[in-house]
């Protein structure tokens, strides 16, 4: 089946809206330096994207939304551009990988693994960004998120590898659930737009 | 002027160039590569250089120093009752140079192509349709813009967030999303009237300058030597 307007506009407004989360909250909360920024906008990011997918469920569609957010964020006003840019392509390539692996269907599982994936990249791009371009090394990484994640999480920083599955876990289950409020979402909405029926 | 003889092809070649050249340039070589951002933003779009003047900037780099600074290999300095490291200092200066090298390349590309053109540019390479949705998500932002502060203004009104959380952000997003649709459906209508078809639609036109195809070349030579450099 073919791409229609209807698919691109939709496609539009929630890849709109998650550049507008990526503007807005995304840029306050990483200028206040809140723990887990990334983690934040990126749950948000994909109840966006992927409510939207419940409207077009289609292959690609959350990486058209994906780069229309990056291309958004590209152009805010804001010096740090390129590591959220490249966060949101990997995200939203992350999605598609599950919901591919899930079958690619708009129900709630697939939804759920999609967000799952797609968040665990906001734990994982600092091993990147900082880690490797920035020169780093990926230790010094591990012990900053660890020192982080035990100081929000409650737990002995000396148990790195604990703090670190902890960190993993809450980002996969806020990826969940992102993807199961998501498909919620997507319900109400046809149901207030269209009385009576109900999303696929 | 220079910048007006470069194309898109020839920015985004300036931008991968200069992240190529962070990247590979490890060490004090780093100030290579800001040098060499810096020079293709002095050429072709110096408004890029004005991210030099902002706060926000700074006040990252900074963070990224000093944090460097503390917490990077052995204490060997002391500042007053702080402990500092000598390594942890060098690769705080390294990295604020390649912080500032993807600063400006990045900003370079933003000051002197569209993002219409980038969207042309992905169109090209099979991403079809992405042009007109990003056209859309542009003229879009404003209204969402203010759909939201009305929806928050009205939930203000009500009482805000003081009682029931979760109900409130759930109408407050509901609400926006519904807009963001019913808007949707207006534009996805108006451009079916015109006739418009993401099968037949002409991709977004690329603009090229004389100068693309050199400086493709030269950046490509320096690149390939830096890979190749033993």
């Amino acid at each position: 089946m073919r791409w229609t307007t209807r698919d691109f506009v939709t496609l539009a407004v929630f890849g709109a809206l998650w550049g507008m989360a990526e503007m807005t909250v995304g840029s306050l909360i990483h200028a206040l330096r809140l723990p887990f920024a990334g983690l934040g906008v990126s749950t948000l990011g994909m109840l966006a994207a992927l409510t939207g997918y419940g409207f077009v469920p289609r292959r690609g569609a959350v990486l058209v939304m994906g780069l229309v957010s990056a291309l958004l964020k590209a152009f805010s006003i804001g010096s740090v551009v390129l590591g959220p840019m490249l966060a949101i392509v990997v995200e939203a390539l992350l999605a598609e990988s599950g919901l591919l692996l899930a079958g690619g269907r708009a129900r709630r599982g697939p939804l759920m693994l999609a967000g799952a994936l797609a968040v665990l990249w906001s734990f994982l791009h600092p091993f990147l960004t900082v880690g490797i371009l920035g020169g780093e090394g990926l230790v010094e990484v591990a012990q900053r998120a660890a020192r982080m994640g035990a100081r929000v999480l409650g737990l002995d920083p000396q148990a790195l590898a604990l703090v670190l599955a902890a960190l993993v876990v809450l980002h996969l289950v806020a990826g969940a659930v992102a993807g199961s409020l998501a498909l919620d979402l997507g319900r109400q909405l046809t149901r207030r737009r269209h009385p009576g029926t109900e999303q696929a | 002027m220079l910048a007006a003889r470069l194309g898109t092809p020839g920015a985004l070649a300036c931008l991968l160039a200069s992240l190529l050249a962070a990247v590979l340039w490890r060490g004090w070589h780093a100030a290579l590569a800001l040098v060499l951002a810096a020079a293709l933003a002095a050429l072709f779009h110096p408004s890029a250089l004005l991210v030099l003047r902002s706060r926000a900037s700074w006040v990252f780099l900074a963070v990224l120093f000093v944090s460097s600074a503390l917490w990077m290999g052995t204490p060997d300095l002391r500042l007053g009752f702080v402990g500092l490291s000598r390594e942890g200092l060098a690769a705080g200066t390294q990295m604020v140079l390649r912080a500032l090298t993807i600063f400006i390349a990045t900003h370079g590309l933003s000051a002197s192509t569209s993002p219409g053109e980038l969207a042309g540019l992905l169109e090209r390479v099979g991403v079809k349709g992405l042009g007109f949705t990003v056209g859309v998500a542009f003229n879009l932002l404003p209204a969402l813009e203010r759909s939201a502060q009305r929806t928050w203004d009205t939930l203000r009104m009500r009482g805000g967030l003081r009682r029931r959380r979760r109900m409130v952000l759930r109408l407050a997003t509901l609400t926006v999303m519904s807009n963001a649709l019913r808007r949707a459906d207006e534009i996805a209508i108006a451009a079916e009237v015109r006739g418009f078809g993401p099968e037949h639609a002409r991709p977004l036109p690329l603009r090229r300058g004389a100068l693309d195809l050199p400086v493709i070349l030269v950046l490509l030579g320096l690149v390939a030597l830096l890979a190749l450099r033993p």
